[in-house]
């Protein structure tokens, strides 16, 4: 029995689907997807930066998750410069995986964590954010 | 509905999902969080202060009971979810409850 997965798969399973959202933040190993701890989402956002080992990565998540059976697969372009969101829906179009939002690079972010804060709390604005509300508005369209 | 953030390491997805869920709360959801690191560090993207996280214990195998269902195992609550969360969730900003799968020290018993 492979506990912490198991149980955490078993606490999803049993979260009823009117609960509201529930977020699950997944760690970097696709054991999540191998030992089936995802099973019930509805939903799995693959956060990918634009070079070769993270998008494969993030092919490798996505062909897993779809032999899972997750009904919606999409991904999360994130710490994107100037021209790179070309090389980003390349490889979408390449493995048919639908863009869910782009993220600009940001050096904010760094600036709040090394700050102690998050994000959304940080006393700079943070001008990425607007790409991640635009994401939470996105996703509630699908409840 | 239920959204899971995945990817490799160090590509932002804990900043991602702690921001979405924070973001979903102020427009008006009810948000889980559930962190499903075994290092995990979600509770500090969402607002949570260091020392109130790592007081946070993981979820513990008890919460499920194991049933034979038509000759299957089958895994269900073993109390109600809201108790479930009231033994085991911290409290997030914005009405957030977050969930830890493990820690560091509790992850050679798996």
């Amino acid at each position: 029995m492979c506990s912490n997965h198991a149980t955490v798969r078993g606490v999803l399973k049993e979260i009823p689907d009117d609960y509201g959202m529930v977020m699950i933040d997944l760690d970097a190993s696709p054991e999540h997807l191998t030992r089936g701890t995802t099973r019930h989402l509805d939903h799995l956002l693959i956060v990918a930066e634009p070079y070769f080992k993270s998008l494969e990565t993030a092919r490798r998540f996505g062909v897993l998750a779809r032999d899972l059976g997750i009904p919606e697969v999409s991904i999360i372009a994130n710490k994107i410069k100037e021209g790179d969101l070309d090389a980003v829906e390349e490889f979408c179009r390449q493995h048919g995986f639908e863009i869910a939002g782009a993220v600009p690079f940001d050096s904010a972010f760094g600036d709040a964590e090394r700050a102690g804060r998050a994000p959304i709390d940080f006393e700079k604005p943070i001008g990425a954010l607007g790409a991640i509300e635009r994401l939470a508005a996105s996703l509630e369209g699908n409840v | 509905m239920k959204i899971g953030v995945a990817g490799k390491g160090g590509s932002g997805k804990t900043t991602i999902s702690g921001t979405l869920a924070r973001m979903l709360a102020s427009r008006g959801h009810r948000v889980l969080a559930i962190d499903g690191d075994l290092n995990p560090n979600m509770g500090l993207t969402l607002g949570l202060r260091p020392e109130d996280f790592d007081a946070g214990r993981p979820l513990t195998h008890d919460v499920l009971d194991h049933r034979e269902m038509d000759g299957k195992q089958v895994a269900v609550l073993a109390k109600p979810l809201e108790e479930v969360l009231d033994e085991f969730a911290l409290e997030a900003p914005a009405g957030i409850r977050l969930l830890i799968m493990g820690r560091p020290e509790t992850a050679g018993f798996g």
